[in-house]
């Protein structure tokens, strides 16, 4: 029975991620009342430094970021949880943090915008679907979120921009300077677009080199969700943390009038509000709508035309460790540095997946030592070959995109979760235009390690595909309402005063970490809540393609 | 998290006063455990003659030593007898590391997980597998130690920003010594 709740707001956010807190903060400084509902507790960045440090699974990038009864995600090691059930064909084993602040506490900090190709792949290759939005509608808020967030990078990723970044790029390591120049002339290898200070920025300092990116930058120099709900609280922002929202209650006209909660007791608190944005990420967004069964809404919140949860996408990886010819020593500098761009849009999009190539800088140390224990290699050879994979071991991934499939999708399974709860379902593969994309790209790993100078090569299997965590499609936005869940501004089509922000409304996964297109696409939507409730008019679209900088 | 988070104040306490009951040999107010530890302190013992012996190292921590034999008594009891068994087999068989493993499979299979957990405790600072493993040490583990003129273990910093453009083959890094 739902308690009456004194908490109410004109906006009512679900979950405290990275966009449920820009966009929340945005929405405040109009004035209104902002509340955000975060399943998981607030962990500070100490606690999180030192459970790294004492984690007997430091490559795990989860094991600082404990699972809570009251609000699970999928844990997978040292045992599956089994809390994201694996319908198959393909195992789809997302990571992701239900806490204040939210997944982003653990990424690279790759804030990519799209190419401008990305919004109409169907149009232009034939295949996917086009964006109902292009790159100039959203190039202003990809400026306003860089901003907020500190982003740098490289001019040269084939994303034009009307302004400067407001940073520098992030000194270039060694070890990627020596893959830029070995590599010049026949791959272009740039710095990488992403939210680290190269310079003190908004009362945080720039990278010192911890190399501890994923799972946590022990500094701040990396902007992460746990910042953003910091400014989201000082303008403002209302949080209520451990609110496990499990259903969103609708008049008889489809208006969400109530979030219900259970707080780790399981009592049941009711929050009302005149707006609902659902910002859960691209799992718990679905599912909570598929919760929200009704006697009028029997597939649930938003799901009249069974839409939501499907189309699911990520990026998968595949990759190639080999030792280079020279010292290089990964491990100086942040983790992620430098990628080739160049096959992220062209006409072979028709044929296969685009992908970009990333290079790792994260150290070799603990996976070399692990592997030589593993061989069996004791003494002075141990110490030796463990100096020698630190000093040379690369390893270059790719990052391929994944077409909208409508059977790849999150839906309900019959087991509960310690909450009672229907757990979340992935269904899940990776097709015959991906697989295709791999396998090109393996042809890249193979000339990068030759101009590297490159032996033991060791390819990952054809059949293993790592995969991002850039949980995409879930949510769809699209022009036609047949086959996508909200329009261009994140509204459900059948509910006036509900709204998505979140990577799974990004209908196509392009080949950019989702992140800052799902904040982009947030702060577009609040500026069109901002100008729909009375307040300034969206900003004019960009104008980088008109100027002939595509 | 099964690992302690206690600050290293605390360590160097507990190791004072242990170091002091040895000296006086008085062992009355330990607990039966304790008492064992105490009777086969590291520091001679035959597990730090296999950990020389197998890192080709000798410049251990006892501090940290103290804690590894705790930790490989907490997941087997039987420990010290078993590395006493196996040193004085390598000793008398007179079998070189990189012979080691070849030879307790075929001749003491019931000794073979002991190398791999000794080296493991030592060169990651872990001990014991899946929800049973305890971090013994991290910063200090002999893997940081071993590249340390070149590297700092994550979520600790490089340097200045832009120290890590310099040619890490000519640039080295002030090593840091572990506390005793």
């Amino acid at each position: 029975m739902a308690e009456p709740s004194s908490q109410s707001a004109d906006y009512v956010i679900v979950g405290a991620g990275i966009i449920g807190a820009m966009l929340g903060a945005k929405l405040a400084k109009t004035g209104a009342s902002v509340l955000l509902l975060e399943a998981g507790p607030n962990v500070t960045r100490g606690e999180l430094v030192g459970r790294f440090r004492n984690s007997p699974r430091r490559s795990d990038w989860m094991s600082p970021y404990p699972n809570i009864a009251s609000a699970p995600h999928p844990v997978y090691k040292p045992a599956d949880n089994g809390y994201l059930v694996q319908a198959g064909p393909y195992p789809y084993k997302a990571e992701y943090i239900r806490q204040v602040g939210g997944t982003s506490w653990h990424w690279a900090a790759h804030a990519w915008r799209n190419v401008p190709g990305d919004f109409k792949i169907k149009t232009d290759y034939g295949v996917g679907v086009d964006w109902p939005i292009d790159y100039d509608d959203l190039e202003p808020y990809y400026q306003e979120a860089e901003e907020i967030m500190g982003v740098g990078g490289s001019t040269e990723t084939g994303s034009p921009r009307s302004k400067p970044f407001p940073m520098g790029e992030v000194a270039m390591p060694y070890a990627m300077q020596r893959v830029r120049d070995r590599l010049a002339g026949t791959y272009p290898v740039v710095g990488n677009t992403v939210a680290r200070n190269s310079r003190a920025y908004d009362g945080r300092p720039p990278c010192c080199g911890n190399n501890s990116c994923q799972p946590i930058c022990p500094i701040d120099a990396q902007f992460h969700g746990g910042i953003a709900v910091r400014l989201a609280l000082a303008v403002g922002v209302k949080l209520q943390p451990l609110a496990n929202v499990f259903q969103l209650e609708h008049d008889a006209q489809g208006r969400i009038v109530a979030a219900n909660y259970y707080d780790p007791d399981k009592n049941v608190h009711r929050v009302t509000g005149k707006t609902f944005i659902v910002a859960a990420n691209g799992i718990e967004s679905p599912r909570l709508l598929l919760l929200s069964k009704s006697d009028k809404f029997k597939n649930g919140i938003a799901n009249e035309n069974d839409m939501v949860g499907r189309h699911l996408m990520d990026h998968p990886s595949t990759s190639l460790t080999y030792d280079a010819d020279e010292d290089v020593w990964l491990g100086r500098g942040p983790q992620s540095p430098v990628s080739i761009n160049t096959m992220r849009d062209g006409a072979f999009r028709s044929e296969h997946a685009p992908y970009r190539l990333d290079f790792t800088n994260i150290s070799r140390v603990d996976g070399a030592t692990t592997s030589l224990l593993a061989a069996g290699i004791y003494g002075k050879e141990f110490a030796d070959r463990l100096r020698h994979a630190s000093a040379r071991e690369m390893n270059v991934k790719s990052v391929l995109e994944v077409l909208p499939r409508p059977e790849n999708r999150i839906d309900l399974d019959d087991g509960k979760d310690s909450m009672g709860l229907p757990k979340p379902r992935a269904h899940y593969q990776i097709d015959d235009y991906t697989f295709k994309g791999h396998k090109r790209a393996q042809q890249d790993f193979a000339k990068i390690a030759e101009l590297m100078g490159g032996t033991n090569l060791r390819y990952t299997k054809d059949d293993d595909f790592a995969n991002n965590q850039h949980i995409c499609g879930t949510l769809s936005m699209g022009a036609d309402r047949a086959f996508s869940v909200c329009d261009q501004y994140g509204r459900a089509w059948d509910h006036e005063n509900l709204f998505f922000a979140s990577t799974g409304v990004l209908p196509t996964s392009s080949t950019c970490n989702s992140t800052l297109n799902g904040i982009a696409v947030a702060l577009r939507t609040a500026a069109y809540l901002i100008s729909e409730s009375g307040g300034p008019a969206m900003p004019p679209r960009g104008n980088t393609l008109a100027n002939g900088k595509a | 998290m099964t690992s302690s988070l206690m600050p290293s104040s605390c360590n160097l306490q507990r190791r004072h006063l242990l170091g002091s009951v040895v000296a006086a040999s008085a062992l009355q107010f330990s607990p039966g455990s304790w008492a064992a530890q105490l009777a086969t302190s590291p520091a001679n013992s035959a597990f730090m003659a296999l950990s020389r012996y197998l890192t080709d190292r000798s410049d251990f921590s006892p501090g940290l030593a103290e804690r590894m034999q705790a930790a490989l008594l907490g997941l087997d009891s039987n420990f010290i007898a078993q590395a006493d068994t196996l040193w004085q087999w390598i000793q008398s068989s007179n079998i070189a590391v990189n012979q080691l493993n070849a030879r307790l499979k075929a001749e003491k299979p019931e000794l073979a997980m002991l190398p791999g957990r000794i080296m493991q405790a030592w060169c990651l600072g872990i001990v014991g597998e899946g929800e049973q493993a305890k971090v013994i040490a991290y910063e200090f583990a002999l893997n940081a130690q071993i590249v340390s003129d070149k590297l700092r273990p994550p979520t600790y910093s490089y340097g200045l920003p832009g120290s890590w453009t310099s040619n890490p083959a000519t640039f080295n890094l002030q090593r840091i010594n572990v506390p005793a």
